[in-house]
């Protein structure tokens, strides 16, 4: 009893088999040795569920060779697929986002497009096109001025509220500001379409919709007058002029109490307020008169 | 020579899985008491040492199977109350002629006797029934668990002890 209670193993040992005889003898005396006796019998009869190790072995040869079966939250291949389909829509949504650009009053800007086609914009102008297809599907949006110098390629198309405009390879103005739309020709041939009205321009000439009508007439510049710090106009209708000298100065004109049919001819400087409004506004004998800063109201003398 | 002491050949693949898939099977269903569980881990092993059968060596057959049961048994198995089931058909009246009072005494005794291992601390649990149902000596199941002899002998005393505590009144 004292090594039973001293040792930690004894019961391990006699449960072996191990004790020694002496040992044995003493214990089997106590009155405990018959309940553990009893245990361990009834372990004995305890039977232990089936096995079926020829299944298990047939299982196991069957899946011989193959990795493991652990079930994966997301199964490899759809890791592939998400990755794929993030790519997509990233490039359908890169590639479909329309590039855009703009300008604000007295603004230019100069853009070059994937093929190299230069674009120069003039004051409060927008512009978008597409990235994607451009070298077969050159067409861009144009609300505003703008100076094309188009690369050779497939046809380089030009939409504008008013009408749109389709050339090769060329140099070329659209002018597309609200109610306007103009366009000259400096190099090539250009192709002008609004509704119905179609018409080709060739190098040195110009058109602008008028009531309905285009109105053509010959130009005596190589290159938009914008370029170089003037605006060029040739008989055009005043209401454009001044929409020009508003984009280029940011200031208001009221024109109700001025004959909206007068036309003019000649040029106005980007550089000083001033004398933009006589040299457009002395010739036709109208009188300015600012409100404040950055609004005129204009009359008749 | 190689070739016939690898693990790759057929009857040497075959030979590991008799002696030793059963106890493995026996191992994790003391530790788990799901069957099935049991069953699978034990599938996995063997087919993880066929697949790893050039990378080891025949002695060392043994030790991976048991070390990769485990290890999958401790990644795996939720810990819940483990529930061992025996097979209910227990003829003892081969054994002993005794009265039917004492059958049926028995019989519940079995029970509890059966309740009482599954609440037994899982690590006196395995060692106990290692011992007792699949005869395993404590120097082996000192193998199988990882753990020395004294340290068998040690959860195996306690075992016994533990279940003499809760169901001696009844005997």
């Amino acid at each position: 009893m004292e090594q039973f209670n001293n040792s930690d193993n004894f019961l391990a040992k006699w449960a072996d088999g191990t004790l020694s005889d002496k040992e044995k003898k003493s214990f089997e005396k106590t009155k405990e040795y018959c309940q553990y006796k009893t245990i361990l019998k009834g372990t004995d009869l305890l039977e232990l569920p089936d096995f079926d190790k020829k299944a298990l072995f047939k299982k196991i040869q069957d899946n011989r060779g193959k990795t493991s079966k652990k079930i994966k939250l997301f199964p490899r291949w759809t890791y592939g697929v998400a990755a794929a389909v993030a790519l997509l829509i990233g490039g359908v949504f890169f590639l479909n986002t329309p590039l855009e650009f703009q300008t604000g009053f007295g603004e230019q800007l100069a853009i070059t497009l994937p093929d190299n086609s230069e674009v120069l914009l003039n004051a409060k102008t927008e512009l978008t096109y597409k990235k994607r297809n451009w070298k077969s599907n050159r067409t861009l949006n144009l609300k505003g001025e703008a100076y094309f110098k188009v690369a050779k390629g497939s046809t380089f198309t030009v939409l504008s509220p008013l009408g749109n405009v389709q050339v090769v390879g060329t140099q070329f103005t659209v002018n597309a500001h609200k109610n306007t739309f103009e366009v000259h020709c400096y190099e090539g041939t250009v192709r002008v379409k609004t509704g119905q009205l179609s018409k080709t321009i060739h190098k040195g000439e110009a058109i602008r919709l008028l009531d309905n009508s285009f109105e053509k007439w010959n130009l005596d510049t190589q290159e938009p007058s914008w370029k170089k710090q003037y605006s060029d106009f040739t008989n055009t209708p005043i209401n454009q002029v001044v929409k020009a000298l508003e984009n280029q100065y940011n200031i208001r004109f009221d024109s109700k109490k001025i004959n909206s049919k007068l036309r003019y001819t000649g040029r106005f400087t980007h550089t000083n307020l001033g004398k933009a409004l006589q040299s457009v506004f002395e010739p036709l004998n109208i009188k300015f008169t600012f409100v404040d800063k950055n609004n005129i109201v204009l009359a008749t003398k | 020579m190689a070739k016939e002491n690898s693990v790759c050949e057929e009857k040497n693949f075959k030979m590991i899985f008799d002696n030793h898939s059963e106890v493995i099977r026996n191992f994790i269903y003391y530790k788990c008491g799901d069957l099935q569980q049991a069953e699978d881990i034990t599938q996995e092993a063997f087919i993880k040492l066929w697949n790893n059968c050039k990378k080891v060596l025949l002695e060392k057959a043994k030790s991976f199977v048991m070390k990769v049961a485990q290890n999958a048994f401790f990644n795996e198995v939720k810990h819940k109350k483990v529930i061992l089931k025996y097979n209910e058909a227990v003829d003892t009246s081969k054994l002993y002629d005794h009265s039917p009072e004492f059958l049926m005494e028995e019989k519940e005794f079995l029970l509890k006797l059966q309740q009482c291992i599954s609440n037994l601390a899982p690590k006196q649990r395995e060692v106990f029934l290692l011992s007792r149902k699949d005869k395993k000596t404590y120097r082996e199941i000192a193998d199988i668990i990882g753990i020395t002899q004294k340290a068998v002998e040690r959860r195996m005393h306690l075992a016994l002890k533990e279940l003499k505590e809760k169901i001696g009144f009844a005997i």
